[in-house]
């Protein structure tokens, strides 16, 4: 290719005798024009800006402590994020579907419950649990999905062909429902069988890391009953550029929900250079 | 280039760094960058990001904040301002160590070039419409104010007249989001060999090319180029050049000179133009701050910082008040919901306001800081504190 002096390139063709496309794996280690970072960088952003929107609207934020917010913010530092471009025929063009999907659960961690009974344990109040548990709305309420954009998850319950390939023994039982690249094909998957999309559409899949074994089998079962061509674009190893570059747009990212936060500045991990500043002055929808 | 970049500083860490860098030569224009109005368009190379690293490496007890730039690049800030040409920002130690980058890294240019560089990426320059059309052949849109601004949002012909052609003349700001993110898709799908394989579909842009009314465009092109736009203003230019062989501009800039050129592409009633054929802004007539209500900014003086000023009230009276407009019609809401559902990285978790800051000085810190390829310059200890700084200068309100 001619951008393959830029980076490290690797593909291999998975051969199928079912699967009448391609299936091509291609490494990162550097994207100098944004072909990797930007879908992954749009999948993370709804996930975290919904993530933002929840913290927010729930009690005891004023008493995070920089602790609990580094655990809030390590659940969108550690995840796998997965971009999907499906592609099919339409009349005389093609019609792209996008799904976004984060790894683990799908709801945030609910961090500011453990803060406000160390809270009230300090007061000496004694508190049911029940009384500082979350009465947000759904966290589905919160994810701002854009236009022409899905957002993945796994239905409970849901039977699927998906999984039914070879999952090593060892695996936990519950990869599937935690997998971004299961919740992406999934939510294809069900897409399909609903008549949305035809099947055998051209498959560009981005994530944010080498796929866990089960998560590969997914991919692949995918592409054997679905896919027309498809390309699984992975960031390369930790330490590579772009691995670094993804890991600092997130810090960068979860520094601005910290902004948002009533104002303490020691809820940065550096003390912000605007004396008394620490809250975003910014109107907050 | 980052091992020579390193090497480099390895070199002059160890003390025997070359006082001086080759002395200005080259570019033919040496003594035109005197000149208070001259603004050409400087050549490629990533100049901010060298002039970041090498303060990291060569720190000072001095502060580089937005203001602080701006004072020591411009003095006085104004929405007509000039550089001031007389600061010399390359005599230290990290200015020296900025032009020893710059050349490493194969884009050799003088100090003023370089000093017109950091002004250009940083929206501090005009567009002057015989400096900005001169060495180009591009004769439409014939009015030269516009014709200036669409070269120097980097926006080829065909894409500038169609989108002109498909939303009419009310629409500056949705014609300028549109236009630009077909363009943004045409580079980058020219950059890639198979770009179908990483989910770019050169055929979008043929595709809207082809469209007879903005009803022709479908809604999963209009989104693909959405998602385009949104890539493209999270991105920075690092320096290359556009399709026009200028300097490109970060893509707040980019948008913001745009929409002003489908508004100059308008004209002016009576003798109300803002600026003369040459570029200077008239007085009494030409707004003299950006809250001069009643007047009409002259685009060709102002820098680029005072035309996105301009861009978010536009876009507030034009897509702001479309969106509550019961009456618009489904086309038109389509069009604009679209637009106003883009959010580049940058703003992070902030609310909306956020998208429309000019890129200030923290905010390429930040940029050059997740972009670097040298990690070793860049402790996370320090990128911390220059993520906080980009944050509470957005939440300040962005840049001037």
């Amino acid at each position: 290719m001619k951008f393959a002096n830029l980076f490290m390139w690797i593909s291999f063709v998975v051969p199928s005798v079912v699967h009448a496309g391609t299936m091509e794996y291609r490494r990162w280690d550097s994207d100098l024009h944004d072909v990797v970072m930007a879908p992954l960088r749009a999948s993370f952003a709804m996930h975290a800006r919904a993530a933002a929107d929840w913290l927010l609207d729930g009690p005891q934020t004023s008493r995070l402590s920089r602790h609990e917010l580094d655990l809030f913010d390590e659940q969108f530092l550690d995840a796998t994020f997965v971009a999907v471009h499906y592609t099919y025929r339409h009349g005389t063009g093609d019609v792209t579907r996008v799904y976004y999907a984060m790894s683990g659960s799908d709801e945030p961690w609910p961090i500011e419950s453990e803060a406000a009974k160390a809270h009230y344990v300090a007061e000496g109040m004694f508190v049911e649990e029940a009384t500082v548990v979350s009465t947000r709305k759904p966290f589905s309420e919160y994810v701002r999905v854009p236009a022409g954009v899905v957002w993945a998850h796994v239905e409970p319950g849901e039977k699927t062909s998906i999984e039914a390939g070879a999952v090593n023994a060892d695996d936990d039982s519950t990869i599937y429902t935690g997998s971004a690249e299961y919740k992406a094909m999934r939510s294809i998957e069900r897409d399909i069988q609903a008549g949305v999309i035809p099947s055998h559409g051209n498959v560009v899949v981005f994530a944010s890391r080498k796929p866990c074994q089960a998560c590969d089998v997914a991919l692949r079962n995918f592409a054997v009953r679905y896919a027309g061509d498809m390309w699984v674009n992975l960031i390369d190893d930790p330490g590579t550029w772009i691995s670094r570059r993804f890991m600092r747009d997130r810090q960068a990212f979860m520094t601005t929900v910290r902004a948002r936060l009533p104002a303490r500045w020691d809820r940065y991990p550096v003390r912000p250079s605007s004396p008394g500043s620490g809250q975003c002055a910014v109107s907050i929808r | 280039m980052p091992s020579a970049i390193a090497a480099l500083f390895y070199v002059c860490l160890l003390g025997s760094c070359p006082a001086e860098v080759a002395e200005d030569v080259g570019d033919g224009d040496e003594v035109r960058y005197a000149s208070a109005v001259f603004y050409p368009s400087p050549p490629a190379g990533d100049v901010v990001r060298d002039w970041v690293t090498a303060n990291i490496v060569y720190p000072t007890a001095f502060r580089w904040t937005d203001e602080s730039f701006l004072r020591r690049w411009m003095g006085m800030y104004s929405i007509y301002g000039g550089l001031d040409r007389q600061a010399d920002v390359f005599g230290s130690p990290a200015g020296i160590a900025t032009r020893h980058l710059i050349e490493a890294g194969g884009h050799p240019m003088s100090r003023a070039a370089a000093f017109t560089a950091m002004a250009w990426d940083l929206g501090l320059t005009p567009s002057i419409p015989w400096i900005t059309t001169r060495r180009t052949k591009v004769t439409y849109p014939e009015n030269e104010h516009a014709r200036a601004a669409m070269i120097k949002a980097g926006i080829d012909v065909d894409i500038y007249r169609h989108t002109r052609f498909l939303l009419g003349t009310t629409h500056p700001v949705q014609a300028a989001n549109l236009a630009l993110s077909v363009q943004m898709l045409r580079d980058r799908s020219k950059r890639l060999a198979k770009p179908t394989e990483v989910g770019l579909d050169p055929a979008v842009v043929q595709r809207y090319l082809d469209a007879a009314s903005l009803d022709h465009i479908t809604d999963s092109d209009l989104q693909l180029l959405m998602r385009e736009l949104e890539t493209g203003l999270s991105a920075w230019p690092a320096g290359e050049l556009s399709t026009h062989e200028k300097r490109q501009l970060p893509a707040v800039f980019r948008v913001a000179r745009l929409a002003a050129a489908y508004r100059e592409q308008n004209g002016y009633a009576g003798s109300d133009s803002p600026c003369d054929p040459s570029g200077v802004r008239v007085s009494g007539v030409a707004a003299e701050t950006i809250d001069d209500a009643g007047k009409n900014l002259c685009f060709d003086t102002a820098i680029d910082r005072a035309v996105v000023d301009w861009y978010r009230r536009t876009y507030a009276d034009e897509v702001g008040v479309a969106l509550s407009d019961v009456n618009l019609s489904a086309t038109m809401r389509r069009i604009a919901q679209a637009i106003d559902g883009v959010h580049p990285f940058w703003m992070g978790a902030l609310s909306d306001a956020a998208r429309f800051h000019s890129l200030s000085y923290e905010l390429a810190v930040q940029t050059m800081a997740t972009h670097t390829r040298d990690a070793f310059f860049y402790p996370e200890a320090l990128v911390s504190q220059m993520f906080v700084d980009a944050t509470e200068r957005l939440c300040e309100g962005g840049a001037q």
